[in-house]
C-alpha cells in the first residue's frame, strides 16, 4: 500500500486518482472531439480556437522557462534565457532544423557556466 | 501519359497508395520514437522523482501518466495527494489544467476525421492529446492520406506515451542517481522543443504567429497574477488578441488590394 495520507491511500490507492484525475480531464478531450468534428476549418471560429491553443502552449513554454521546478532552478535566469534564444536563432538560421536548434540551446546552457567562469577570472 | 511530375510531387512519395492501417500505425510509432518521446522521457524523469518524493507507490506513479497523458495534471494530482487535499479540491485543480485540452483537440479534429470508423475510435484516440503529441500531429498529419491519419496519430500517441512511462519509471527508481546538471539540461529541452515546434506549426497563419508572441510575453505575467488559471488567461487573452490583430491585418490587406483594382467600388463596398 502507499504511504499517502487520508483518502489517497484508500480504495486500493487507484480509485481516488481515477476520480480526481481521469474523470475531470478526459471529458475536455471528448468535448473537443465532438465540437471539432463539425467545425469548418476555414471558419473564423476555428481560427480563433487555433490562436487560443497556440497562445496556451506559448504561455506554457515561458512559464516552464521563467518559473521552472526542480533542477533547472539552479541555472540562472540569464543563462536559461540566453540558451533559449541561441536555440531559436540556430533553428531559424538553419532552415528550421529542430534537432540543430535544440542542440544549440543545450550546448549554450551547458557551456555558459564555464564561459562565465573564464570571463570572471 | 506515363509521367506526370506534378501529380507525383503532390502525392507525397513517403505515402504510397498501397499503405495500410498497420503501416500508418507503425510509421506513427517510429515518428514518435525520435525527438518527441525523448522529450517526454526527459521531462518525465522529473515527474517520477517527484511522485516518489510525494509518497506514491510505483504503480500509482505509472497510473497517473497512463490515464492523464498530461504532465501538468500529473504533477498537480500527486501534489494534492501528498498534501492530503480533498478529492474535490484535487479534481478542480486537475480540471483547470485540463481545460486547455479542449481547444487543442478541436484544432486537431479536422485532421483526424475522415477515417471511416466509428466515433468511439475518435474519442479513444484523442486520449493522446497532450502538447507533444499534438504538435507532432499538426506537423505530420497533413502529409498522411486522410483515411490513415487517425491510426497514424494513435501510433504517435502510443510511442510518445511509452517514452513518458519509461521516463517516469526511471525517475522513480533512480531518484538521486541522475546528476543535477543532466536533469537541468533535460528539463530545459522541453520548452525549447515546444517553442520551435510551435514556430513551425504556426508559420502559415498570421493570427497564430501574433498569438505565439503575445502568449510568450503573457505567460509569466499571468502566472504571477493567477498561478492556477494562468494558461487559461494567457490562451484566452493572447489568443483572442492575436486572432483579432491577424484578422484586422488581413482585412486591411484585402482592402488595399481591392483599392488597386478599382478605387470607388472598393470604398463603397467598405461603407456597406
Amino acid at each position: 500500500m502507499s504511504n499517502l495520507p487520508g483518502i489517497w491511500g484508500q480504495w486500493g490507492g487507484y480509485l481516488p486518482f481515477f476520480i480526481a484525475g481521469f474523470l475531470v480531464s478526459e471529458p475536455w478531450r471528448w468535448a473537443g472531439a465532438l465540437v471539432g468534428r463539425n467545425i469548418d476549418p476555414d471558419s473564423a471560429v476555428f481560427a480563433w480556437v487555433r490562436a487560443v491553443s497556440t497562445a496556451i502552449v506559448a504561455g506554457l513554454v515561458t512559464r516552464m522557462l521563467v518559473f521552472p521546478s526542480g533542477a533547472l532552478k539552479d541555472v540562472s535566469l540569464g543563462v536559461r534565457g540566453v540558451a533559449f534564444i541561441a536555440g531559436i536563432a540556430v533553428f531559424l538560421l538553419f532552415r528550421r532544423n529542430l534537432g540543430l536548434g535544440i542542440l544549440a540551446g543545450l550546448a549554450t546552457l551547458l557551456a555558459a557556466p564555464a564561459i562565465l567562469a573564464a570571463l570572471a577570472r | 501519359m506515363g509521367q506526370e511530375p506534378e501529380a507525383t510531387a503532390d502525392q507525397s512519395p513517403a505515402w504510397p497508395e498501397t499503405a495500410t492501417r498497420a503501416t500508418a500505425f507503425w510509421r506513427g510509432t517510429v515518428a514518435g520514437i525520435g525527438l518527441p518521446s525523448c522529450m517526454l522521457f526527459a521531462s518525465s524523469l522529473g515527474y517520477g522523482a517527484f511522485a516518489k518524493a510525494c509518497g506514491l507507490t510505483f504503480g500509482q506513479t505509472m497510473f497517473l501518466p497512463l490515464m492523464l497523458q498530461a504532465l501538468p495534471a500529473q504533477l498537480v494530482l500527486a501534489d494534492h495527494a501528498t498534501r492530503d487535499a480533498s478529492l474535490a479540491a484535487a479534481a478542480i485543480a486537475v480540471a483547470l489544467t485540463a481545460v486547455r485540452l479542449m481547444p487543442m483537440t478541436v484544432v486537431l479534429m479536422p485532421l483526424l476525421k475522415g477515417h471511416g470508423g466509428g466515433r468511439w475510435q475518435e474519442l479513444a484516440t484523442v486520449h493522446f492529446v497532450g502538447v507533444t503529441q499534438w504538435l507532432e500531429g499538426l506537423r505530420r498529419l497533413p502529409d498522411v492520406p486522410v483515411h490513415l491519419r487517425l491510426v497514424h496519430y494513435l501510433g504517435i500517441g502510443v510511442s510518445v506515451s511509452s517514452g513518458t512511462l519509461a521516463g517516469s519509471a526511471l525517475g522513480f527508481l533512480l531518484t538521486d542517481a541522475v546528476p543535477a546538471w543532466l536533469v537541468a539540461a533535460l528539463m530545459f529541452m522541453t520548452p525549447l522543443y515546444f517553442l520551435l515546434s510551435l514556430i513551425e506549426t504556426s508559420s502559415r497563419s498570421l493570427s497564430d504567429r501574433i498569438a505565439l508572441v503575445l502568449g510568450v510575453i503573457c505567460g509569466p505575467l499571468a502566472y504571477l497574477i493567477a498561478p492556477n488559471v494562468d494558461l487559461l488567461i494567457t490562451g484566452f487573452g493572447a489568443g483572442t488578441l492575436g486572432w483579432l490583430m491577424g484578422r484586422a491585418r488581413l482585412r486591411h490587406a484585402e482592402g488595399v488590394s481591392s483599392i488597386d483594382l478599382g478605387n470607388r467600388s472598393a470604398t463603397e463596398r467598405r461603407r456597406e
